[in-house]
């Protein structure tokens, strides 16, 4: 990808994203989350839907292999039931170079039904100019 | 009333652990992944993704604060050091003074470095 032509502010992705109990049993498994919470309220863990919209954000940017990540802010505002539709929008809101090393900060947003927020976030990502 | 300290379970990464992590999230990196790339980078060998070990700090947070940290809970984290295969983390949360419920939270391994620092915090939420 070619990074220099992206301009902050360009959404990059927009695309549906929902958790099925198949996915959400995958990722409990992989974290070794056991919550109870999540069976009781059929709802996925909070860190797998801002895993799916990190994976839409990344596959979105074509991040190089080296990419690093640096920081992550992430603002949770209902729990996501499961199977429930929602949007995810990847906004790439800074793009600079400094000393040979690329900073990328996306904004990340997952909306269900009408707009309401589920979850949103931004991610610092850093890649070596020799690696992009 | 919030607890002033809080702690998750110290859990061991294994490499097992990142291939599950990879197919559930859809990160295929090879940096957390194939042995012979992550020997080319900085690292000299695969790493965690980060966000499987921040998840160890959101679980810790689910654990106290139930389905509230869902509908209110907030993140603002640095990933500071790599956590590789077989190493042991723990995240514990310190509650501030004065800020509500607001936690500088750490995720440290089993030498005593700091994987993961910042804070979590929890809003009222409307449950």
């Amino acid at each position: 990808m070619d990074f220099d032509a992206i301009q902050p502010g360009t959404t990059l992705a927009r695309e549906p994203l929902a958790i099925s109990h198949e996915r959400a049993a995958l990722y409990r498994d992989a974290v070794g989350d056991q919550s109870g919470l999540y069976d009781e309220a059929s709802v996925a863990p909070a860190m797998a839907v801002a895993a799916l919209a990190m994976e839409s954000a990344m596959r979105a940017v074509e991040l190089p292999s080296g990419a690093i990540h640096v920081s992550q802010q992430l603002a949770f505002m209902q729990p996501l039931a499961l199977d429930r539709p929602t949007t995810c929008t990847t906004t790439m809101s800074q793009n600079s170079v400094r000393r040979g090393v690329r900073f990328l900060v996306l904004q990340l947003e997952v909306a269900g039904d009408g707009g309401a927020p589920v979850m949103t976030g931004s991610a610092t990502i850093t890649i070596k100019e020799a690696d992009a | 009333m919030s607890a002033p300290t809080l702690a998750g379970a110290a859990r061991v990464v294994t490499q097992d652990q990142l291939h599950l992590y990879a197919d559930a999230s859809g990160d295929h990196n090879p940096l957390h992944l194939d042995e012979q790339f992550a020997a080319t980078t900085m690292f000299g060998r695969t790493i965690a993704h980060g966000m499987l070990v921040l998840a160890f700090v959101s679980e810790m947070m689910t654990a106290a604060f139930g389905e509230r940290w869902l509908r209110a809970g907030a993140l603002d984290v640095r990933f500071r050091a790599p956590v590789f295969p077989g190493d042991e983390v723990q995240a514990v949360g310190t509650l501030r003074e004065g800020r509500g419920k607001v936690y500088d939270v750490v995720v440290r391994n089993q030498d005593g470095v700091d994987v993961i620092t910042g804070t979590a915090a929890v809003g009222a939420g409307d449950g």
